[in-house]
């Protein structure tokens, strides 16, 4: 049972964090926002962009801030399973010889994976667990990762050669994708400005810890949610599918599959963890449309004709917004 | 503690307002929707002249309003979906969703924090939880609509199909009939508007034993006025047909009538006046309007010697007839007896333009005048001629009328039209006798002379009736009433 304290508490820890992230990020407020809603709703966040726009940045960035554990996998073709999850090595100690498990780069409180789409598709599976159960299963032993964990991936959406496309099993388990965009003038002065003066980028001091991000994300699984949004929360999720009568004409002509239950999870508990970053002590219909793209826009699988006409899920999403009513 | 928000009071008043609102939604629909089809079956009574009664058909305007409770009983049955409704209260009010979420805490039993805070920023009293569920104007829109159905409705039925009140009313005996002598098969009930508080039998037609008609004044009258062709051109008031039809029967003339009979009686049992003869000369005092012989008729009532009183009956008797005869002659409303009404002053009893009276005006009354366009000008102004012509013929005036200049027609066109003021003429119609009661200026009767000392020999002029009711511009199923009460009173002809 969460009292007064405690979620004035979370909002003011994570009201600190907030703007040490912004003290070290410049721009890129979105992504900074999605990336306090993933580790507030227990997800993964997926992100999008080209290289250098400062993605490993904003992890290391997160993570220094909340003085948690932080690793980063450097996804690569030639990457194995074990190189993430961890094995076991061959110990002798005493003069026994044993098995000992070796922890991999997984056991963290916060995961990097960057470039996850270069390793194979057997390797980026090493994650599925991780990322869903919260466990490792090595061998014959399941080990439990540490809370907070979260998976915060990226992908260059250009550069595609030599690349393997994530399964849908793993794209669903990402609770929301963000893009980075390239910044303006103004921010990329002040981005050269940062790192070419002085003694360079500082990453930010721990102004919280483990304790205070699971108290927050108990406080945000408190956050209510109307039976009447949650209603609308499954029509939205369900309009995505084409053979649903409500669906829009676009989503029936060029999706091939829409959203799985997990988006309709994810879009409820990213409103939440917005509602609670926004002070609300409800979810509104504002919260849901705010993530309403970021939580479904990498769960809809388009048809082929909709791959040939070079149909983008951000539009079709939009079509389903705009033609599901609230009431 | 006043400004505590207490959801479970604005969850039932706005449960209850819901209902409500379903109710008024299906009621009025209702309302509306079994109020069309009445307008339509009034009009449909109303083109297919149904003689359906207003007092008949008031139980089916009662079924609007049994639909509408009945619907809105069955809207008010119905509970709402409390969150669904609780949402759109928020969208409504703009409180983001804060009324479904506090419906889902207390449902839960959790996020006390968050229940206090959503509570503190809904104020307790002011929360206006009516303006998000408003009735709307549409239950009020259809309700009207379902009105004006219904008024409309009743105007309908209030209104008399066209054929209906003289068919059913006034029934004529065939002319055939009549022309051979048989008797009619029914007496012509008089509209009991027409004939209400006229003495008919004083008014009646005395009907000789030679085949005179047995249709009475008031039957043919009532047959003209009943008429749906002589609306707008007959006046429409039923007293005119009381007044008309007792112009035969003046005061002077019942008293002329009683005088005689008093004068018998007294021939064969002389003695003063019985309280019956005295109540009845009393009663015909007031419609005597000569001084003189109301005089003589105070005398008469005051005279207990018997010898004097029959020299004063005959006396009486000779004054009443007198007055009789001048009253005949003279309008109704000059007279005295018959003040005219406000409105009507130009207007004989019948309704028409007084022709004795030259001021008087013709396009204010009722009847049709030569700028009437119900009238055909060449027809009309031939047979106003010819109208003319016969009054002056009847009246005294040159048989023969010279050729007139324009002037003169243009002069003879502003003239009022001939007009059915009666007038007392002598003479013998068929074989039945001496007729005066309804011979009026400008009937359309040849005088025949029969010779020295007889009275002339009376037939009807067919030309001069045609002339006559073209000029009136009288529809033709009128004109056929006229032309068969003629054609009784003079049986065909000579």
């Amino acid at each position: 049972m969460i009292t007064d304290k405690d979620v004035a508490l979370a909002q003011e820890t994570f009201a600190r964090l907030h703007e040490a992230i912004e003290g070290v990020i410049v721009g890129h407020a979105r992504v900074v926002e999605l990336t306090l809603i993933t580790l507030l709703s227990r997800g993964n966040l997926l992100l999008e962009g080209v290289p250098g726009l400062g993605k490993t940045l904003l992890v290391k960035t997160l993570a220094g801030a909340l003085g948690i554990r932080f690793s980063r996998i450097q996804f690569t073709p030639d990457l194995m399973p074990a190189d993430i999850v961890g094995t076991n090595i061959l110990t002798e100690e005493s003069g026994h010889r044993t098995f000992t498990y070796s922890p991999g780069p997984l056991f963290a409180n916060l995961v990097l994976a960057d470039e996850v789409n270069r390793a194979t598709p057997k390797t980026q599976s090493a994650l599925l667990e991780a990322m869903e159960e919260r466990t490792v299963t090595v061998g014959k032993t399941t080990y439990s990762l540490e809370e907070p964990f979260a998976v915060l991936a990226t992908q260059n959406p250009i550069e595609m050669e030599g690349t393997y496309p994530l399964p849908e099993a793993q794209v669903d388990r990402f609770l929301l994708k963000g893009s980075m965009d390239q910044p303006d003038v103004d921010e990329l002065v002040e981005i050269s400005r940062r790192n070419t003066e002085g003694e360079g980028l500082k990453l930010p001091q721990p102004v919280a810890g483990k304790a205070e991000v699971l108290a927050a994300q108990r406080v945000v699984r408190e956050i209510p949610v109307g039976e009447g949004l949650r209603r609308y929360v499954s029509r939205l999720v369900l309009a995505t599918h084409p053979s649903t009568p409500n669906a829009p004409s676009r989503v029936r002509s060029f999706v091939e599959y829409g959203a799985s239950p997990r988006g309709a999870i994810a879009l409820i508990l990213a409103a939440k963890a917005r509602a609670f970053l926004a002070g609300a002590p409800n979810v509104r219909r504002a919260d849901i449309e705010s993530v309403f793209l970021p939580a479904l826009v990498h769960r809809l699988i388009l048809s082929f004709k909709g791959e040939a006409e070079g149909i983008r899920t951000e539009s079709l999403l939009r079509d389903v917004w705009e033609q599901t009513p609230l009431v | 503690m006043t400004n505590v928000f207490r959801l479970q009071d604005v969850e039932k008043r706005l449960e209850r307002r819901w209902r409500r609102r379903r109710g008024m939604r299906f009621g009025s629909l209702a309302f509306a929707l079994a109020s069309a089809p009445l307008p339509l079956a009034a009009l449909v009574r109303y083109l297919l002249l149904s003689e359906t009664s207003v007092a008949s058909a008031l139980p089916w305007f009662g079924l609007p309003f049994l639909c509408a409770g009945v619907a809105f009983g069955v809207g008010w049955a119905r509970r709402p979906n409390l969150p669904r409704l609780l949402l759109q209260v928020d969208v409504a009010l703009g409180t983001k969703e804060r009324l479904s979420a506090l419906h889902e805490l207390r449902q839960t039993r959790q996020g006390r924090p968050f229940r206090r805070q959503i509570e503190a920023s809904l104020q307790g009293d002011s929360f206006p939880w009516k303006k998000g569920l408003p009735i709307g104007s549409l239950p009020l829109l259809v309700t009207v609509a379902g009105t004006i159905a219904l008024a409309g409705a009743v105007f309908l039925l209030s209104v008399e199909p066209r054929a209906a009140p003289h068919k059913a009313t006034v029934p004529l005996p065939s002319t055939a009939a009549q022309a051979a002598g048989q008797p009619s098969t029914a007496a012509a009930p008089l509209a009991s508007d027409a004939g209400s508080g006229q003495d008919t039998s004083v008014a009646s037609t005395p009907t000789p034993s030679g085949g005179m008609p047995e249709q009475s004044l008031e039957n043919l009258l009532a047959g003209i006025w009943g008429s749906p062709e002589s609306k707008g051109v007959l006046s429409e008031s039923p007293a005119d047909l009381g007044k008309l039809s007792a112009d035969g029967t003046s005061g002077p003339k019942q008293l002329s009538q009683l005088l005689s009979q008093l004068e018998q009686r007294l021939a064969q049992s002389p003695g003063p006046l019985t309280p019956q003869e005295r109540e009845q000369l009393s009663n015909l005092l007031d419609q005597i309007p000569d001084q003189s012989l109301r005089e003589a008729l105070e005398s008469l009532l005051n005279d207990e010697q018997s010898d004097s009183l029959k020299n004063d009956v005959a006396k009486a008797r000779l004054m009443a007839e007198n007055a009789a005869s001048q009253d005949g002659a003279a309008p109704p409303d000059g007279g005295g007896t018959n003040p005219t009404k406000p409105g009507q002053g130009d207007t004989t009893a019948s309704g028409l333009p007084d022709a004795q009276n030259p001021d008087a005006n013709p396009k204010e009354g009722p009847a049709m005048s030569r700028d009437d366009p119900g009238s055909s000008p060449s027809d009309g102004e031939s047979a106003a001629r010819r109208v003319q012509g016969d009054d002056e013929s009847l009246t005294g005036g040159d048989e023969a009328t010279p050729p007139r200049s324009a002037a003169e027609d243009e002069q003879q066109a502003q003239r009022p039209m001939a007009s059915f003021a009666p007038k007392e003429l002598s003479g013998i119609i068929g074989t039945s006798g001496d007729s005066r009661a309804f011979l009026t200026k400008g009937v359309p009767l040849e005088a025949a002379p029969q010779g020295e000392g007889r009275a002339p020999q009376l037939s009807v002029d067919y030309e001069m009736l045609q002339a006559i009711l073209t000029e009136r511009a009288l529809p033709p199923g009128t004109q056929d009433s006229v032309r068969r009460y003629f054609n009784a009173i003079t049986q065909g002809g000579p």
